[in-house]
């Protein structure tokens, strides 16, 4: 745990040693807010709610959540620091969860940033700061999920862009998951069943009910394992590289 | 060797992965099977929280009720959202087996396209779909059955009504539970109950009466009656005027039999024609409320300024956004909370409602349901017929600081508003005899205390001031966005002595306005209000004095006017444009702090924190340097 948390304080300062950190939650809060005023019309509407701006989240970290991530393990692997990494007294699990956790945090400081728009409704009018907090829960909950793919996703591959690009894909597939471009592939072999839980791995369909103000355990559930499952294959593919 | 051994970590690893896929999906799967509702509802309402009237109707369910849910699987796989939705329905149907005991049986099917199950989906009359190409058609629809061969369907469940599903599912359960529903009686002077248009559609029902309907046993009763049939627990009254002795008698011995009343009278009812000789007046049944110890103010109308709905107005040839103060957004804060029938209530809208006053010397406890604010005004009547000025309504309001009556509750003892007996029906010893065997059973005081609910307005009832009637799918749907109909259900259902519904909420997430915004504009309209009446009128007045001047000598004046004159005359074309300048600055004013305030916010949200952070970086760094370059050692 203590080598965990090490590693997570060393990788959440190593964001911030360089400006690389303040321009990615710059152009996330400008592109949150950007969105939320001129795409999502919040004044417009008049409504003292923030479906505009947690509606565009998901499409956000599509792009800039993989880009945070490409660099995780790929640059370490390109520079060669990972063999000075894995010489550390740690194992190759508590290197994975660490630089996870401080990418995620990393994600929780940049969402927390955005609490202008929160001071903003609450000063317009009377919103439901209930369903706001579960929308601020579930967004959290999304980002560690896309941050678990993208890490796994940079354990991959040397090359950053390529790290990107595919874990910008399968974010998709997951955002996506549930229409018909995903589920043709799964309904041509496999039942039912299947098929129904593939369509229930649907990041849209899970935040949009949690955006709704109910957390349901499920969805909690859901987004906690996706992340094991990625973070678990991420241990894997550093040892299978390691050992290559 | 060494390449084996490769060779196999990379078929572990392969494995692994798969493993964990395997595992993580069925941890999902099991977990979508068995946690059904494991959730926390953060809403401020509880909206997703089943409400104790849910609960109530549930528990008390005697007879068996079977309920299917038709959900076409095609549909869930083309349209996520229908297929979380559909196991939204699904689990709170769960759930409503679970509390009733057993006596809700659920049935969920799959119609597919040419199905025996989508003939019996259609039988029920469920809406159908098309879903894609080839025109096979989805359901997503319920249909309720008792032991009775009673039914009930919902034809369609669409996302537009999602937040009031829990209402629409238990209402489905209530009407097929109950099989011995409450008779109320009708006396409508309103087209409530729609008709045919000479030469037109027909015109259909007001929405809240069919909702009323679907719930109780709906009686019309004729224009003219001498007797309220025993069957009738409780009347309801709306816009009563022009009654009979006969019928007013019939009434009153109604209630001194402890009938109950709901009355919706009305000074200025806005959706009754007015007749070719004026307006149509007010509601008149002052003989009865005299007796029940209500005083309702005819001429006068309730405004008020802190719930007035804004409306567009067209003011000196512009649109303009005015408060209307006789129309009305009644929140909680107008509302005793502590009345079962407005205790769930969030808003209620009104339009141009009356006054209720307890009478002198009543004997009966009035207690106000609905009133205004203290920032109220009693309007003439008059003021709210023929050509309406709303503009100058808002302008020359006066605030009476006090709290207006609406809507009351009265309950007590009462005698009857006919101490000498029935009243002569017609002429002649015949009906002097039949007057006379009447007063036999007439009833001089009530044989159990008056429970009325008395409203100052007939408007609350219609769906154009409470509801959105939206086209989905060529059905017309209504998404209510006030809680109007709950109150007038909540009043029946209290009246006629059930309570099963009460505290049943159909829970439409009420608009939640930019309250600042709102008080901006309203400070801006009474700043700048008057100004402006003061410079059109300042502006007209020029007018007239140049034209004064330039015509007093016939068209061709200007080469004979003296040159004071002249020069007056173009001091006042000076002043003119100066008070069109100041006009123009007047109309801009009006919408210039809130266009401040959406400029500002945009700053704050999109480039404020940025620039913080920014320049906060941009002091770490140079902070670093020059301690780096103070930390450097000299070395020469």
């Amino acid at each position: 745990m203590r080598n965990i948390w090490i590693i997570a304080k060393r990788e959440l300062a190593g964001y911030f040693a360089t400006p690389l950190a303040l321009v990615f939650i710059v152009i996330f809060l400008a592109l949150t807010g950007a969105f939320t005023f001129y795409l999502g019309r919040f004044f417009d509407n008049g409504q003292a709610d923030l479906e505009a701006f947690f509606r565009f989240h998901p499409w956000l970290y599509l792009i800039l959540i993989p880009a945070v991530a490409m660099r995780l393990w790929a640059e370490e692997r390109k520079s060669g620091t990972i063999e000075l990494l894995m010489t550390l007294p740690v194992t190759t699990a508590q290197a994975v969860l660490g630089k996870f956790v401080a990418a995620w945090a990393f994600c929780g400081i940049a969402l927390a940033l955005t609490f202008p728009v929160w001071v903003t409704v609450n000063v317009l009018g009377e919103p439901d700061n209930g369903v706001i907090v579960a929308g601020y829960v579930g967004s959290f909950l999304m980002a560690g999920a896309f941050m678990s793919i993208g890490a796994c996703m940079s354990a991959m591959t040397k090359n950053q862009v390529i790290a990107f690009i595919i874990s910008a894909t399968v974010c998709f597939l997951f955002t996506m998951s549930g229409l018909d471009l995903v589920l043709n592939f799964f309904q041509a072999w496999a039942p039912a069943l299947i098929v129904d839980t593939v369509a229930s791995l649907s990041f849209l369909v899970r935040f949009d009910a949690v955006m709704r103000g109910v957390i349901d355990l499920r969805d909690v559930l859901f987004f906690v394992s996706l992340i094991a499952f990625f973070l678990f294959t991420n241990v894997i593919v550093v040892e299978v590289k390691k050992s290559a | 060797m060494n390449a084996l051994k490769t060779i196999d970590r990379n078929r572990l690893a392969v494995i692994g992965v798969g493993l964990a896929a395997v595992l993580f999906l069925a941890v999902n799967l099991a977990v979508n099977l068995s946690l059904r509702s494991a959730q926390v509802d953060l809403t401020e309402r509880g909206l997703y929280t089943l409400s104790d009237g849910t609960r109530k109707v549930l528990t008390s369910l005697t007879e068996p009720i079977t309920l299917r849910l038709y959900f076409t699987r095609a549909l869930g796989e083309r349209y996520p959202g229908h297929q979380a939705y559909a196991n939204r329905v699904r689990e709170l149907l769960e759930r409503y087996v679970n509390i009733s005991g057993g006596k809700i049986r659920l049935e969920v099917k799959n119609p597919e396209a040419f199905s025996e199950v989508e003939d019996e989906a259609v039988t029920f009359g469920l809406q159908g779909l098309p879903y894609d190409q080839s025109g096979d058609r989805g359901y997503f629809g319920l249909a309720g059955t008792n032991s009775v061969d009673g039914k009930a369907v919902i034809p369609y469940f669409t996302t537009e009504r999602e937040p009031f599903l829990e209402y629409d599912l238990t209402k489905l359960v209530y009407s097929l539970a109950t099989l011995d529903r409450p008779v109320v009686g009708m006396v409508a002077r309103l087209p409530v109950e729609g008709g045919f248009m000479m030469g037109q559609r027909p015109v259909p029902a007001w929405a809240v009466i069919s909702q009323i309907r679907e719930l109780f046993d709906v009686r019309t009763m004729p224009a003219e009656f001498n007797a309220v049939p025993p069957e009738i627990g409780m009347l309801m009254l709306v816009h009563p005027k022009n009654l009979s002795d006969e019928t007013l008698y019939a009434i009153d011995q109604f209630v001194m039999r402890g009938g109950r009343v709901l009355a919706f009278i009305d000074p200025n009812a806005e959706t009754e024609a007015p007749s070719p000789q004026g307006p149509a007046g007010p509601s008149d049944i002052d003989r009865l409320l005299k007796s029940w110890g209500v005083t309702f103010i005819k001429d006068k109308v309730a405004a008020d300024l802190q719930s007035a709905r804004r409306v567009n107005v067209r003011h000196e040839g512009q649109i303009t956004q005015v408060d209307y103060v006789a129309w009305n957004t009644l929140d909680r804060r107008n509302l005793d909370t502590t009345d079962a029938v407005v205790a769930d209530i969030r808003d209620l809208n009104v339009g141009s409602a009356g006054i209720l006053e307890p009478a002198e010397g009543a004997t009966t406890t009035f207690r106000p349901l609905v009133t205004t604010s203290e920032d109220s005004e009693a309007l003439d009547v008059a003021k709210l017929q023929g050509r309406i000025d709303i503009v100058a309504l808002f302008r020359d309001f006066k605030a009476s600081g006090k709290k207006l009556t609406m809507a009351a509750r009265v309950t007590g003892p009462v005698k009857s508003a006919f101490p000498d007996g029935p009243p002569l029906i017609g002429e002649g010893e015949d009906a002097e005899k039949a007057r006379l065997e009447r007063a036999k059973t007439h009833l001089a005081e009530a044989q159990k205390p008056l429970n009325a609910v008395i409203v100052a307005d007939t408007d609350v009832l219609h769906e154009g001031l409470w509801a959105e009637i939206r086209n989905v799918n060529g059905e017309q749907l209504l998404v209510p966005y006030a809680g109007n109909s709950d109150f007038v259900i909540n009043a029946v259902e209290n009246l006629s002595g059930g309570d099963v519904l009460l505290g049943l909420r159909s829970r439409g997430d009420s608009k939640r306005p930019f309250l600042m915004v709102e008080k901006i504009q309203l400070e801006a309209e009474r700043k700048f209000r008057a100004e402006q009446e003061k410079l059109a009128k300042e502006l007209q007045e020029t007018q007239k004095r140049i034209e004064g001047l330039t015509n007093r000598e016939g068209a061709n004046s200007e080469a004979i006017l003296t040159a004071e004159e002249k020069t007056a005359i173009a001091e006042f074309r000076r002043k003119m444009i100066d008070i069109r300048h100041d006009l123009r600055n007047v109309q801009h004013a009006l919408r210039k702090d809130i266009d401040a305030l959406d400029a500002w916010l945009k700053f704050l949200n999109i480039a404020a924190i940025p620039l913080i952070l920014g320049f906060a970086a941009l002091v770490i760094a140079v902070a670093r340097r020059l301690s780096r370059a103070r930390a450097r050692p000299v070395t020469e």
